[in-house]
């Protein structure tokens, strides 16, 4: 699969700098054009980041909109897809803290996604019968991953969707998020056993 | 213990990102070890799990909402250059078109201001103020100096703060003027009090006896401001106002030829003899004063002379003891007029007309001023 993206990419790669090249001469019909190829992806990532879909829709147009204002810095040192992914993850761990705080502030509704320092899920606990896998419906399962996702720290998070869910290669990573390749694996791996411990926490026996 | 750091190095052994010696360590304990199992059966499944999460679709609005903020965006970061500019092919012509009426409106405006701005030198100011008189009153009349305010008119425009000096100057002499004329006369205060007062005094000249019965009638009010007034804050001199005072104005106005003040300040006075600062006299006029015992009939035998020589727009101007003449003549007759005066009275001769080219038209002014 992440042979399949990667080829995608090198073409992708030469038709976003030609697109980039455009927008930079001001061309709005070329930019439009970038968001419309990326704007699934980004709002994907952004939705998994935060795990609300209104507010992941206000990350990307945001994040097209801040790298409208900044084309012209775009100098192609990393890919376009890369560089917005950036933006992306940035806005949306900033829309993660404001949420938090507004949170803090006016207390939990039972309609939130669940918010944990490992509280909330815990305090479901593991159900006697082997799996409650079986037994639950589609959606919600993927509801409580992505609680659980959301319960992750944001350096985890981060590396955890683009890897795992994006399939984003190690180097573009490293790109991405500016940080060592040791560290992105490092992690993954620790991110992914968060997450393993998570999900055996609500589901039960996997 | 084991198991932990087992269970902590699985995601790097599913990833394959363990060396030979650790893979094939993991691998063995693996096998024996049950928990550790699970923890790896686990990972995969999370995998799954993962994997399993539907991708999301962006709203169909998205797109446009992103580029109708961009837009909006781009549109309040245009420069102001960008939006004077921004249609090139619209806003080009009209910005041009724009610059060719500034620069007609600033010629035209230039043009029209033009001729006064030019300092006009004291031989042409009178010619100019007589040409004006000459359009605006077809017929000789008896006038208030007429040249005086043209004279002052266009001097008094081009200059800047030495003109108003003398303006001051002038003005304070008038004043002194006046103060004379109350210790001397309270009938010719009044008549000063009503100039400064810019009421024209024409009545006062209608009813003072001016001495001939040929003098010219006088010309309507209506026509008058129009003549004595070519310029606002000008003042029509009063008939009362002593000769010397109008002659000092006129020799102030034309930029101070020749007179020193001491000598200006005698002529005020209204026994002087000869007012010699009053032979500062524009160069193309001839000034002659006549100092006469019959003042009645000095003037009427002027009249008569410049009848006989051709004068043209006579003018007579009666003040206490004088009557000043101004009239235009041929320039070759003023020899005659001058050898004609000399039985009159005592004839000074205040400027000369030596350079009165031949057959030019020439101002004299004749002041006859009656010597007790």
């Amino acid at each position: 699969m992440s042979n399949v993206l990667g080829e995608e990419k090198q073409v992708a790669l030469d038709d976003d700098l030609e697109l980039v090249g455009l927008c930079q001469k001001g061309e709005l019909s070329a930019f439009e054009a970038l968001v419309e190829k990326h704007q699934r992806k980004m709002l994907n990532i952004a939705f998994r980041m935060i795990g609300d879909y209104e507010a992941a829709c206000e990350v990307v147009q945001d994040a097209f909109l801040s790298a409208h204002k900044s084309i012209r810095k775009f100098r192609g040192e990393a890919k376009f897809s890369t560089w917005l992914c950036s933006i992306v993850i940035n806005l949306s761990k900033n829309r993660m803290k404001q949420m938090k705080t507004r949170w803090q502030r006016e207390g939990v509704s039972i309609d939130d996604p669940i918010e944990t320092e490992e509280g909330q899920i815990r305090r479901d606990p593991p159900s006697p019968e082997p799996s409650v896998l079986d037994q639950l419906e589609k959606k919600e399962i993927q509801a409580k991953v992505q609680a659980c996702i959301n319960s992750l720290e944001d350096e985890y998070r981060e590396v955890l969707i683009l890897r795992d869910i994006q399939g984003f290669s190690y180097d573009e990573i490293q790109d991405t998020l500016k940080i060592p390749d040791g560290t992105v694996k490092s992690r993954l791996f620790r991110a992914r056993d968060t997450l393993k411990d998570r999900l055996k926490d609500v589901f039960g026996d996997l | 213990m084991e198991c932990k750091h087992i269970q902590e190095r699985l995601p790097a052994y599913r990833e394959e990102h363990v060396d030979l010696e650790e893979k094939k360590a993991i691998e063995q304990h693996l096998s024996s070890c049950q928990p550790c199992s699970r923890a790896l059966h686990d990972l995969k499944k999370t995998d799954e799990l993962i994997k399993k999460l539907p991708e999301v679709e962006p709203p169909a609005w998205m797109t446009q909402k992103i580029m109708a903020r961009v837009r909006a965006e781009e549109e309040k970061k245009k420069g102001l250059l960008q939006r004077l500019f921004y249609p090139l092919r619209i806003k080009i012509p009209i910005e041009v078109f724009a610059t060719l009426l500034i620069a007609v409106a600033a010629v035209y405006v230039f043009k029209a201001v033009e001729p006064q701005m030019r300092p006009v030198g004291p031989s042409s100011a009178p010619e100019q103020g007589a040409a004006k008189n000459e359009s605006a009153e077809p017929f000789p009349g008896v006038s208030t100096d007429v040249r005086a305010p043209a004279s002052k008119l266009s001097v008094q425009r081009p200059t800047g703060p030495a003109e108003k000096k003398e303006a001051t100057r002038s003005a304070d002499e008038r004043s002194r003027a006046v103060s004379e004329e109350k210790r001397v006369d309270t009938e010719s205060k009044e008549a000063v009090s009503v100039a400064v007062a810019d009421k024209a005094p024409y009545d006062e000249l209608r009813s003072q006896p001016v001495s001939a019965g040929k003098r010219e009638a006088l010309p309507d009010r209506a026509e008058r401001p129009g003549r004595t007034t070519p310029s606002p804050g000008q003042e029509i001199l009063p008939p009362g106002q002593h000769p010397a005072g109008l002659s000092f104005r006129q020799q102030e106005s034309v930029a101070e030829k020749d007179a020193p003040a001491g000598e200006l300040r005698r002529s005020k006075s209204l026994a002087a003899p000869v007012p010699v600062g009053s032979a500062a006299m524009e160069r193309r006029q001839s000034g002659i004063t006549i100092l006469v015992r019959d003042l009645g009939a000095a003037s009427k035998e002027i009249q008569r002379l410049l009848g006989r020589l051709g004068a043209q727009r006579v003018v007579q101007e009666s003040l206490q003891n004088a009557e000043v003449f101004t009239a235009e003549l041929q320039a070759e007759k003023i020899k005659e007029l001058f050898e004609a005066l000399k039985p009159v009275g005592d004839v000074k001769e205040k400027s000369g007309h030596t350079d009165i080219s031949q057959g030019e038209i020439a101002r004299i002014r004749i002041e006859v001023i009656s010597q007790p």
